[in-house]
């Protein structure tokens, strides 16, 4: 195995404000599968083209968001790894045991930000039972064509918060993910934006330098082609879904794109395509008067209150 | 038939919102300029108004980061039906 260290952005836990209806969204619409619920009435979901027992986690809460997301680690070593350099690099996390709040899985770091976003890492988790063939494989799990959307699987979210600098030099220095991109400040000197990755995906995480702490811009799951994000948009709207912007193309990542509000007004996005990131690769760089392109390429500029709307 | 109430929009306009939708899918559908289509689901608070005169129903959650209180008169456009003729002032 070439890939080590942390592998992906595989699992997160958003706040929702009415749990029926996001996991009919969630389930129906976007396809993903209910795997289970916890005594304490949070609900697993997955999606069809993932091994891990569960990646996608509902809390009902008071107000929306992210509560975290999770970074898959190749093995315990690494994770331990991971932990030491964090003590090093002087961040604040704890040690959440296996099998507690999250079935399935082992333990976690819940490693504390400078942007006010939680992000956990682990190494091990029980493998789904619902999981993709692995003998003379079906494309779906059992030949069995998933709901909705079909959303493959969790693919990355964007992040906003203040020393988004520090965050991301964490992420570097210790997770090593790799920079693919960056759109600078308005004066050149800093990063307004950095998009990470722990292996091949364009970006796993991405984090705008914002004044309010531990805000989402959008949480995205995985479709297969361009033609999926045509076909989702049509699902969306026939189950009057509100899109915001889409179906489009990235300049940044390269990706297809669709964004839309799950009903707690958290934005999604389903993300397919985009370039394969390897490590050798140098960073790409956005001027800030170029953001515009960089997300709506075919517009080639910023759609009103696209970085203003957020939770 | 579709039942629907005068929404009168103070120092601006009227327009017509059915009892079947949102008071934000109303000024959504008549081009409002005035307001901020935001997240639709009572999260981002962006289309936040004042009910100023008027029966309504608050028809799902909204994010407590934005409203403290459902009492109040200040609500999210995209959580509010109408229940009778309204005015309200866009904040």
């Amino acid at each position: 195995m070439a890939i080590k260290g942390v592998l992906r952005a595989s699992m997160m836990q958003i706040r929702v404000l009415n749990m029926e209806d996001s996991v009919k969204f969630y389930r129906d619409i976007l396809g993903l599968e209910e795997v289970c619920r916890t005594t304490d009435g949070k609900v697993c979901m997955k999606g069809y083209d993932e091994f891990d027992h569960h990646t996608f986690t509902l809390r009902l809460a008071d107000k929306p968001g992210l509560d975290f997301l999770a970074f898959k680690v190749s093995c315990p070593d690494a994770l331990n790894e991971i932990e030491e350099k964090t003590k090093e690099f002087g961040l604040p996390y704890e040690v959440i045991a296996a099998n507690t709040d999250q079935p399935g899985y082992g333990k976690r770091l819940a490693v504390q930000l400078p942007t006010g976003h939680r992000i956990d890492l682990f190494a091990e988790v029980e493998m789904a039972e619902n999981h993709p063939d692995l003998h003379n494989p079906d494309i779906w799990p059992g030949g069995k064509q998933p709901k909705g959307c079909g959303a493959t699987m969790v693919d990355h979210a964007l992040l906003f918060g203040p020393n988004s600098a520090e965050a991301v030099r964490y992420m570097k220095e210790v997770l090593g993910l790799g920079v693919a991109e960056v759109a600078k400040t308005p004066d050149g000197e800093g990063d307004a934006c950095t998009w990470l990755t722990g292996s091949n995906r364009p970006h796993d995480v991405a984090v705008l330098e914002f004044d309010q702490p531990g805000k989402i811009h959008h949480l995205a799951f995985k479709l297969n082609s361009w033609t999926e994000v045509g076909r989702a948009a049509d699902i969306l709207t026939i189950n009057n879904v509100m899109i915001d912007a889409g179906p489009m193309r990235h300049g940044i990542t390269r990706g297809y794109t669709l964004y839309f509000f799950d009903p707690s007004g958290n934005r999604c996005e389903l993300f397919a395509g985009g370039y394969a990131y390897y490590p050798d690769m140098p960073v790409r760089v956005w001027d800030f008067d170029q953001l515009g392109k960089g997300i709506f390429y075919y517009d080639r500029k910023l759609k009103e209150n696209y970085l203003e709307v957020i939770t | 038939m579709r039942k629907q109430y005068v929404i009168s929009i103070k120092e601006k306009t009227n327009i017509s919102c059915y009892e079947d939708e949102t008071l934000l899918n109303a000024l959504y559908r008549n081009n409002m300029q005035d307001i901020v289509f935001g997240c639709f689901g009572g999260g981002c608070g962006r289309c936040l108004i004042r009910v100023e005169k008027g029966v309504y129903e608050i028809i799902r959650r909204m994010s407590k980061e934005h409203i403290n209180k459902e009492s109040d008169d200040k609500l999210l456009a995209c959580c509010v039906q109408p229940r009778s003729n309204m005015e309200i002032s866009i904040l």
